[in-house]
């Protein structure tokens, strides 16, 4: 449904999804990613009523955001089972879960630090390709069963992963720049 | 000196990694969340090294470079750019305003202080005076031979129970090993075939990892051509075979800066007592001469009085040996501490041949020494 939204293909793109997220992974962890698949971001059947969750669970999640602007502009949300979140930190900062239960926070940080790195390995493919833009700063979100809704008129593909047994998800929205 | 690197991340958790990174280096890290900290730490810490991120709040990392350049007092500081920015016109932009390396994230720790270590002279803590090691210290020692038999040999050479002998027969083990643990030294025999000896020091000492390990190179005695090829190189030191253990051990300790002090000096009871080397060697000797001073000033330092220099291992009496004695005894004069020797008959017969210690009177043991000079 996207193809025509923006000047790659859906395997292009999910090239792109796939090589960011196992950089970041191989490089900060030394971790290996399964790429279990991806669907589109927008469930046609619930169409008229809210959108499913990214990452059905019943644990609460943790979302790292970045932003992309310039000729192409967008949005790569990383979300994540608290759990995972806590063993990315770990492995990540080379803290102990014990640490970090003591300093919840950094988790923050190591998550917001992981969506910069991933949207930015992804952002560098498309300026490589010819299409410029700059990054935003990282954001964070947390709670339980919420939905992100995008408008219309945008791509957004979901890229579900695993890694240490868990699946986490890679929510791609992009759409043309100004 | 310690050195001081900035670095310039508004993420916490990159400032963390980088701190991480650089924890075994002799190196202070200052910290600044956006281009407005980063230029008041530049002007009060004046850095050795700036790591600088491009996309802050408050100021980023393009604008506080260009500030940093065009200020007279900071635009000699080297600045790496550590970023996830990686577009090709952003690159440009930021090389054109002068910066001396540019890291993408993700990065590897090793990435990050290989390439600054290009730029300053890291060093491992270890490497530090205040770090010393003594022997009852573990020390890994790698051994790079195809010949297992000379390893096992050196394994079971070593008097000191805490050196840990490691071998490997080749570069790529080598590699390998230290990627994982650093060893204290290494010794690589000059025989390895195709001259891979000398290839593998050249790969050791452009590795900041290793850069600064001390390599012994292990060749046959006769073999006068390879040991002037690897003293050229820079091999820090020459080990022939057959192997003099004791020699080796003396001069891994001076390479690797062991304080050995304890093999020499015991402080019991009341009492300092020196013990002098079986084999009075003039590289033996030294090692004692040179622990004297700071040894017998601790002994003033922690209220002992009296001092006991064991010879009675000694087989046979040199120069050497007179003067590391009447040099011990004027110092302990100058401290006014009192002295006495222990030694066996031979050594006190052949003092007695030479003019400065003609006069000397010896014990026969530690304990009749302790109660004569009650």
């Amino acid at each position: 449904m996207s193809d025509n939204l923006i000047p790659f293909t859906n395997e292009e793109i999910e090239e792109m999804v796939i090589e960011a997220i196992n950089k970041f992974f191989a490089t900060m962890l030394d971790w290996e990613v399964e790429f279990v698949g991806s669907r589109d971001g927008v469930n046609e059947e619930d169409i008229d009523g809210p959108p499913a969750p990214v990452l059905p669970s019943e644990e609460p999640l943790v979302v790292g955001m970045v932003g992309f602007i310039g000729t192409l502009s967008g949005v790569m949300n990383i979300h994540l089972i608290e759990t995972l979140a806590c063993l990315i930190t770990s492995g990540f900062l080379g803290m102990s879960l014990e640490e970090i239960e003591e300093e919840p926070e950094v988790v923050n940080d190591a998550l917001g630090e992981m969506g910069n790195m991933i949207g930015g390995v992804f952002k560098n493919s498309l300026c490589d390709q010819g299409y410029s833009c700059r990054m935003t700063l990282p954001s964070i979100l947390r709670g339980s069963n919420f939905t992100i809704e995008t408008p219309s008129g945008v791509f957004r593909r979901i890229y579900d992963f695993k890694c240490q047994g868990r699946l986490f998800s890679a929510d791609l929205t992009i759409k043309p720049g100004e | 000196m310690q050195l001081k690197i900035l670095t310039v991340d508004d993420s916490r958790a990159v400032r963390i990694i980088v701190k991480k990174a650089f924890k075994t280096y002799n190196v202070e890290l200052i910290e600044a969340a956006n281009g407005v900290e980063g230029l008041a730490a530049a002007s009060k810490e004046t850095p050795d090294l700036i790591l600088l991120d491009v996309t802050m709040p408050v100021m980023d990392g393009v604008e506080m470079l260009t500030k940093l350049k065009s200020d007279p007092g900071l635009k000699n500081i080297p600045v790496v750019m550590l970023t996830a920015e990686a577009g090709r016109e952003m690159v440009l932009k930021i090389a054109k305003l002068g910066i001396r390396d540019y890291i993408v994230k993700p990065f590897k720790e090793d990435v990050l202080t290989e390439k600054v270590g290009r730029i300053i002279d890291l060093r491992p803590i270890s490497d530090t005076p205040n770090k010393k090691k003594t022997l009852s210290d573990r020390c890994d020692i790698l051994v790079v031979e195809d010949k297992p038999a000379i390893i096992e040999q050196i394994k079971r050479g070593f008097r000191n129970p805490t050196w840990q002998v490691h071998g490997v027969a080749s570069t790529g083990e080598t590699i390998d090993f230290c990627q994982k643990s650093v060893p204290d030294l290494i010794m690589i025999s000059l025989s390895l075939p195709d001259e891979s000896a000398y290839t593998l020091f050249r790969l050791l000492r452009s590795n900041m990892k290793t850069k600064y390990v001390p390599v012994f190179g292990l060749v046959v005695k006769t073999d006068l051509h390879a040991q002037q090829q690897a003293q050229q190189f820079g091999f820090t030191s020459i080990i022939t075979k057959p192997i003099d253990y004791e020699d080796l051990e003396t001069k891994i300790a001076k390479a690797i800066n062991l304080d050995t002090s304890e093999r020499y000096f015991a402080f019991e009871e009341d009492y300092l007592i020196v013990h002098v080397p079986e084999t009075n060697s003039t590289a033996a000797l030294n090692e004692v001469s040179s622990y004297l001073k700071p040894k017998i000033a601790e002994a003033v330092d922690n209220g002992y009085t009296r001092v006991i220099f064991d010879v009675h291992t000694i087989k046979s009496v040199n120069m050497s040996f007179i003067k590391l004695l009447v040099d011990s005894m004027g110092i302990c004069k100058e401290l006014t501490l009192s002295y006495s020797l222990v030694g066996n008959p031979n050594v006190a017969s052949e003092c007695k041949g030479f003019e400065e210690s003609k006069d000397w009177v010896f014990y026969s043991s530690i304990e009749e020494a302790k109660s004569r000079s009650l």
